[in-house]
């Protein structure tokens, strides 16, 4: 996925741009008026800056989508498979509780998916995140450079 | 093997796309491109599973033993927003890139009608809590089928002469009857 923006600041490796609009997936979105892509509010969003673009340029940046991808396949997929794990677990250990088996499953469900959401959360927060960033991957007009040399 | 065909049956023979005719408003917006329509489809199938979870749990558990059912419409529409607003949050707090790029797809779960669909026809078919979480699992992975399917036909009409008058929803509509017909061809699957 493609789109352009213009680089607000810089930090380190990254950048922040604004996008008037996520043109590739908002542009013909029923959806727009009831959401923040919409013409009116421009988003501001961080991305990787590997070409070191300066404040004002303007620039295309690309979404890694297969990363992406997988990302959102461990986050949604390891928390179903936690909650189908934790129904399981509740139904077979239910002899042992006070509770109707329908009770210990749901609360087995409830236990391993907080216990996933925790582990996924420590597992995020060790990976760098800056790899799901998009990626600035041209710069378009080099306005910040010559913002920089008609200043000086 | 009642949940077997719990689940074969949500996710293929009474698909919610192409039986019920439900969440028609993400299939044709969020179908142009493979990979929106999957990211798309895995949120609305983790959305749909919690929502069925805590839907039973609020029913059984609170509205029939008081007497409360006729409160289910808007309790289940509190459910629907409240866990959509979690998710939201959860996501932004583990990963704000992940969140950043997700972030139209999550608001336009709150608005599909399939999942408050789903609560509702797990209710009214007085399903326990494993064959309401195996219906939720089964019904989100038929949307996400179908939504991925119909993602892949359209990026191959990118390049199909279409007549004009049936550019965009026109055409969009034409196949998602057709593979609807397609569907139907699962009916014959459980007795």
């Amino acid at each position: 996925m493609k789109d352009k923006g213009w680089v607000v600041s810089t930090k380190n490796d990254l950048a922040q741009i604004e996008v008037a609009c996520l043109t590739d997936s908002c542009q013909k979105c029923a959806a727009r008026n009831i959401c923040a892509g919409n013409n009116q509010s421009k988003g501001l969003l961080t991305v990787k800056n590997p070409l070191n673009a300066d404040s004002g340029d303007e620039v295309e940046i690309e979404i890694p989508d297969t990363k992406y991808n997988m990302a959102l396949i461990l986050l949604f997929g390891s928390l179903l498979a936690a909650s189908l794990l934790g129904m399981g677990v509740g139904y077979v250990l239910s002899p042992l509780f006070p509770l109707s088996s329908q009770e210990t499953s749901f609360f087995g469900l409830l236990f391993f998916l907080i216990l996933a959401g925790i582990i996924l959360w420590r597992h995020f927060q060790k990976k760098n995140k800056a790899h799901l960033y998009p990626v600035i991957i041209d710069i378009i007009k080099n306005e910040g450079s010559y913002n920089k040399k008609g200043g000086q | 093997m009642e949940l077997a065909a719990i689940f074969i049956s949500a996710m293929l023979i009474n698909n919610f796309v192409f039986y019920y005719f439900l969440g028609i408003c993400p299939f044709l917006g969020v179908s142009k491109k493979i990979d929106s329509a999957f990211s798309m489809g895995l949120a609305v199938t983790f959305v749909m599973t919690l929502t069925a979870v805590v839907s039973w749990a609020i029913n059984y558990w609170i509205l029939i033993p008081y007497g409360l059912d006729y409160l289910q419409i808007v309790s289940f529409i509190l459910v629907i927003a409240s866990l959509v607003q979690l998710v939201e949050m959860f996501i932004r707090k583990i990963s704000p890139p992940l969140y950043q790029a997700m972030g139209i797809y999550l608001p336009l779960i709150t608005t599909n009608c399939a999942i408050m669909g789903l609560a509702i026809i797990a209710a009214r078919k007085e399903y326990g809590l494993a064959e309401t979480v195996i219906f939720g699992v089964g019904a989100g992975l038929g949307f996400t089928l179908a939504i991925v399917l119909m993602a892949g036909i359209r990026e191959q009409l990118e390049l199909a002469d279409v007549p004009e008058a049936l550019k965009g929803p026109g055409i969009a509509l034409i196949i998602a009857g057709i593979m609807a017909l397609a569907f139907m061809g699962f009916s014959g699957m459980i007795k």
